[in-house]
């Protein structure tokens, strides 16, 4: 089953009182499920505002999101958190939340009132745990994660999550190397196997070009191109947003 | 999960213990068995009616504790923090000492009912304020450090109604502010159960979005728990209880803070069901043992209960904290 994400002349930023900041306009791109969208562009561009916009967390200014032809602010909530999760910069930890806690959440949108689990819940919670390799972590208490392991968690919450899209912003930020390297080899198995559509913003631009299908690159100029990563040598706004770096 | 639901009966087992040796022991002389009847006096309308405040004190501070503490995502926060107290403080000490100055006939029963009123409308007052500046404010620290700006201004205010005070409405006051859990009737205890009872049926009906918001605001969207909502709900619960245990027994100390730390840090348990229940009766026992020992420890004196509150329970919590590093 294929699904489609559909974004068209979306215009994004912030709104107060007096003024309306346009952080980006005109994207127009469509993500389909199973690839694996590396956003790219320097800081402060909108790549953040972007995704929390697909999200749901902060409104559009202009334009269209739909999915499979349900026009995203049509939907609820709870309608919403079954079709895309989020991985945020923000930490999460303490009040005694263990990793299994933690990727619990991510039935939040299919339990009942009392967030009663069920067997069926159990089973997809430890599924999503072992896909993210994190089985002898169980139990930890995620304040004592490593960030790589952090981000794992909150890989295997929006696993757990079932949705179809899934979005990460920046995911990679604070990992050491071998740690990034495991984080988009992660990302691109569960692009492929689970067929879902993962779209994350990263700065790390080799590993991007490595693991990701495709490339939405972003740059200060409003200019907006989403190729496939393969061909990023024939792409002129990859070379400036690079400045040349990979050739 | 059954170990949870065992740790909640033998919570519950020494509450009741903690009940029962409260009304014997905690008073001016040790009940004996012949006076432990309805019929009694001193056992009914002195012992009895000062436990059961005392558990309903016990209950509602930490309860609001825990909410807040869940909302700001910060183990610093306790109905103290967002003003709360101290409006309700302001209020009463406003009441105490206009009532001194124009000299009211009738004036016992005056103060008592105007103390509730007063301790009532702070507390809403101040809650108002809040929710006013929550509706404007996306950020939790900042909702937080204007519930703590709002707590200096009505301190200040507070100092300065003091400072103009007769002497016998400042002694009035002071001896109100040390918390007092011996001066309700029935009336009051009757008021303050079902209101209580009502509050705390409701949060148990809300764990679902309690429970996620230990995820913060963006995450909590995002699983589909609408935040700005529920944190209404949540603000509203907590000093409704707050004001509850304020307008009753005077501002006390401690129990809704560490109450809350010490459940997390005995349980290690993330489940807010669980926390919520083993905070509830964990606060009534430490009220009851507190309340006991304010009448056990000297002869013939009587401690005010916020001293032993915080005398004993801080200390108990600076442990808690150096064993268990990884709270």
């Amino acid at each position: 089953m294929e699904s489609k994400l559909q974004i068209d002349k979306l215009q994004i930023g912030y709104v107060s009182k007096k003024h309306t900041t346009i952080v980006y306009e005109n994207i127009s791109v469509s993500f389909t499920s199973g690839m694996l969208v590396g956003i790219i562009g320097k800081n402060g561009l909108g790549k953040s505002t972007l995704l929390r916009t697909i999200a749901g967390l902060q409104d559009k200014l202009q334009g269209e999101i739909n999915f499979d032809g349900h026009s995203l602010e049509q939907l609820s909530k709870q309608e919403l958190a079954k079709m895309i999760a989020v991985v945020l910069t923000e930490k999460v930890g303490g009040f005694n939340l263990t990793v299994t806690d933690l990727v619990s959440m991510g039935r939040v949108p299919y339990t009942n009132a009392f967030n009663q689990l069920k067997e069926e819940d159990g089973r997809i919670i430890d599924e999503c745990i072992s896909i993210c390799g994190l089985n002898e972590h169980k139990l930890k208490s995620v304040n004592e994660l490593s960030d790589g392991l952090f981000q794992k968690a909150m890989i295997a919450k929006g696993l757990a999550q079932q949705t179809t899209i899934l979005l990460l912003d920046e995911p990679t930020a604070y990992l050491d190397f071998p740690s990034k390297h495991q984080l988009f080899e992660l990302l691109n198995k569960v692009s492929v196997e689970e067929k879902k559509c993962i779209i994350t913003s990263s700065h790390d631009i080799e590993l991007v070009l490595k693991y990701a299908s495709h490339l939405l690159i972003m740059s200060e100029n409003n200019e907006l191109e989403f190729i496939e990563a393969s061909k990023y040598k024939g792409s002129e706004l990859f070379k400036k947003v690079t400045n040349g770096y990979f050739g | 999960m059954k170990g949870s639901v065992k740790h909640i009966f033998i919570l519950f087992g020494i509450l009741i213990i903690a009940f029962s040796l409260n009304v014997i022991l905690a008073g001016s002389s040790v009940l004996k068995p012949g006076e432990i009847n309805f019929d009694d006096y001193i056992f009914r309308n002195i012992r009895l009616s000062k436990a059961l405040t005392a558990l309903l004190c016990g209950i509602s501070l930490p309860i609001a504790g825990q909410i807040l503490q869940v909302l700001f995502r910060n183990p610093l926060a306790g109905p103290y923090v967002l003003g709360i107290s101290s409006a309700s403080s302001l209020f009463v000490g406003i009441a105490i000492m206009a009532l001194n100055g124009f000299g009211v006939m009738g004036y016992v029963f005056f103060s008592k009912t105007s103390i509730i009123l007063a301790a009532f409308a702070g507390s809403l007052f101040c809650t108002f304020l809040i929710l006013f500046v929550a509706k404007k404010v996306n950020s939790n620290v900042f909702l937080l450090l204007i519930g703590l700006m709002f707590g200096q201004i009505f301190n200040a205010l507070e100092s300065f109604v003091e400072y103009f005070s007769t002497d016998k409405g400042l002694r009035e006051f002071v001896m109100w502010s040390f918390g007092s859990l011996g001066n309700s009737s029935y009336t009051d205890i009757a008021i303050f159960s079902v209101i209580g009872i009502i509050l705390i049926i409701t949060l148990f009906m809300l764990t679902k979005p309690f429970q996620v918001f230990l995820m913060g605001q963006n995450y909590a969207n995002a699983l589909g728990i609408d935040f700005a909502k529920y944190r209404m709900y949540f603000i509203i619960i907590s000093s409704l209880l707050t004001a509850l245990a304020t307008a009753f027994c005077g501002p006390i100390a401690f129990v809704g803070l560490s109450i809350p730390i010490m459940t997390r840090l005995i349980y290690k348990t993330s489940d807010q069901k669980f926390q919520l229940a083993a905070c509830l009766l964990l606060g009534g026992i430490t009220m009851l043992v507190c309340d006991t020992l304010c009448y056990t420890i000297l002869p013939d004196r009587v401690i005010p209960i916020n001293v032993i509150t915080t005398l004993f329970g801080s200390p108990f919590i600076i442990y808690l904290l150096f064993k268990t590093r990884n709270w």
